[in-house]
């Protein structure tokens, strides 16, 4: 019992520990001036009131900080920092933290915490937890699939700017089929499963999105709201759809992955199936996850768009206004992914249908 | 016509031509959790501790995602249990990286946004963090949970004569795809929506070390990571319960 513990928590944690502790220490390897807040002193201000009536305090932060790095290492600032105390935008400094800076002239300016340790000990801990409750060959291949993809992702971005975004569309959904591709590969590996799971997708996200873009354009985007996308740096409808892409196919690849999953593990039970048993198996897993999936990205959507309508609703505007800023563009996109989840039912049922069933015959 | 509507109108045809009533039953589901969702925000608004509403809201909306998703109660109960447990110490677990971390409020990167909007609200941002990584991975939790207590059921029922041996090759087999291509979900999901900021970093000039240090990046990258432990949480859990389930029914 003691070894289960041991094996299973107790070391990913331990390891976990060890990598805050050690990039918490790393302050040698930035270029830029990273210093530790020694000591602070926080002075509130008394209460004040918006003008929708909202009460908040104000406060005023001196930060002496030791600089850790750069060639003035060990020389002592002085920083201060103002904050409100609902920290919509900034935040209130603690004792101990780590922040890097900007030098400005002869002296700095704060630009934000630094949490490369807390992020990379989460990193650790996923993956220790994940080579102990999972066969050790499944995790490394799944984390050297999902590092493969990031590296395909770095080359898409690279090839856009390259490119100055001129084929931004074209170059991201190269980048869904290569991912598909490629992660399917590895959770499946180079097998039938995988390759029916491919096309399956791949003919799902076909279409979803042509069935989005005649809707579109049929409607003139009447009642979409691109121009509140956020971060754009190009043509924000057509930024809209790269992002859906990568993101919508996932989640098509998740259901259309699950389903195969199932109907091939009938077919290793080498049960006598028709063609039709193996469409009906698998309308059937399909319809127990087409409400759990579209609830997943319901909620990665709701929860992004909590801060800013929380904001909004705090600044005296009703829901339909933050149904045209904070939401719109998250229910689009949500719309569309759940459309590309349901017809991945039919799609890869009937795909698996087809060629399980001539297989066995 | 509003194409959000038409889109809407498509989908809920799609919906109940694939899954009949259960379609209907999960559009239902969904419209009370957009409710639970929207009731949860007010009551923050209104100043009610972020962390409670959260804790209440999230069983509560777990509840509609797992027994308006599935009819078959043997299936919905163990992916309840196993997420209640996983929501548990995901909780946890934000509250802790939301200390380390401070993921809290807007960026720089938001000015724009925030023009003209008051920033002395009086609502505890920090608390909102957590709100955002949990919720966020809430769904992906029931969802591993279901699928494979699904996938497995499936297959026990194609097969009664089943032994302990097939089942947990079973297991582990559908555990391991599940979690793959779960986890690929949310990576993608992550890659898709963060591709704006990512190439702005890029486009403004941004050092290295600001990109791996920036509130918003790293923000979403905590939710995804949490995502995923939620995920292999959940599956390792459930298989667990179904595991025991089986063995129990092998007794009889």
């Amino acid at each position: 019992m003691i070894r289960f513990w041991l094996k299973k928590f107790i070391i990913p944690i331990a390891v976990a520990l060890a990598v805050f502790v050690i990039a918490d220490h790393d302050a040698w390897l930035y270029k830029e001036p990273v210093a530790e807040i020694v000591s602070l002193t926080s002075q509130t201000k008394p209460a004040h009131t918006d003008d929708y009536g909202n009460r908040d305090q104000q406060v005023n932060q001196t930060l002496e900080l030791r600089l850790l790095n750069t060639p003035q290492k060990g020389k002592e600032v002085s920083l201060p920092n103002t904050v409100m105390k609902s920290q919509v935008t900034g935040q209130i400094y603690r004792q101990g933290q780590k922040i890097l800076l900007r030098q400005t002239g002869s002296g700095f300016q704060i630009i934000g915490q630094k949490r490369d340790a807390v992020m990379l000990a989460l990193l650790t801990l996923f993956i220790g937890l994940l080579i102990a409750f999972v066969r050790f060959r499944s995790s490394a291949l799944l984390l050297l699939s999902l590092g493969l993809n990031l590296l395909y992702f770095i080359g898409a971005i690279a090839l856009d700017i390259q490119l100055a975004s001129s084929l931004a569309i074209l170059i991201f959904s190269l980048l869904g089929v290569l991912f598909v591709a490629s992660s399917l590969a590895f959770v499946l590996g180079l097998s039938r499963q995988m390759l029916y799971s491919f096309f399956a997708t791949i003919l799902t996200c076909l279409l979803t999105f042509g069935l989005a873009a005649g809707v579109l354009a049929l409607t003139g985007n009447n009642g979409v709201h691109f121009e509140y996308l956020n971060y754009v740096t190009q043509n924000p409808s057509e930024f809209f759809f790269v992002g859906a892409i990568i993101s919508v196919l996932g989640a098509i690849m998740d259901g259309t992955g699950d389903i195969m999953a199932g109907l091939f593990g009938m077919e290793r039970q080498a049960l006598d199936f028709s063609r039709l048993d193996y469409f009906k198996s698998g309308l059937s897993i399909g319809q127990e996850i087409i409400g759990t999936l579209t609830n997943i990205l319901f909620m990665i959507f709701m929860a992004e768009t909590i801060p800013l309508s929380v904001l909004l609703l705090k600044n005296g505007n009703d829901w339909s206004y933050i149904g045209t800023v904070a939401l719109n563009l998250g229910l689009l996109q949500t719309l569309i992914s759940a459309i590309g989840i349901v017809l991945a039912v039919p799609v890869t049922a009937g795909l698996a249908s087809l060629l399980l069933g001539r297989a066995r015959a | 016509m509003n194409s959000l509507l038409l889109l809407l109108i498509i989908l809920v045809i799609l919906m109940l031509l694939v899954s009949k009533k259960e379609g209907l039953r999960n559009l239902f589901g969904l419209f009370i959790n957009l409710l639970l969702v929207f009731l949860m925000i007010s009551l923050m608004s209104w100043g009610f501790n972020a962390i409670i509403v959260l804790a209440v809201s999230a069983v509560l909306i777990l509840a509609v995602a797992i027994f308006m998703s599935a009819e078959d109660n043997e299936t919905t109960n163990i992916a309840f249990k196993t997420s209640l447990i996983v929501l548990a110490s995901l909780l946890l677990l934000a509250m802790l990286l939301q200390h380390f971390g401070q993921f809290q409020g807007f960026a720089i990167e938001d000015t724009e946004e925030l023009e003209e909007l008051s920033l002395a609200v009086g609502i505890n941002f920090s608390n909102l963090a957590i709100v955002v990584m949990v919720i966020s991975s809430l769904g992906a939790v029931a969802e591993a949970a279901m699928a494979l207590v699904a996938s497995l059921g499936e297959v026990v029922e194609q097969d009664g004569k089943m032994s302990l041996a097939d089942f947990q090759s079973q297991r582990q087999t559908i555990s391991t795809q599940i979690l793959g291509t779960a986890i690929n979900t949310l990576f993608f999901g992550l890659l898709g929506s963060s591709v704006g900021l990512i190439l702005w970093f890029v486009r403004l000039n941004y050092h290295l070390s600001e990109i791996l240090n920036s509130k918003l990046l790293m923000a979403d990258l905590a939710s995804m990571l949490l995502g995923m432990l939620g995920i292999l949480f959940a599956i390792v859990l459930a298989g667990y319960f179904v595991e025991n389930e089986f063995k129990k029914n092998a007794k009889v």
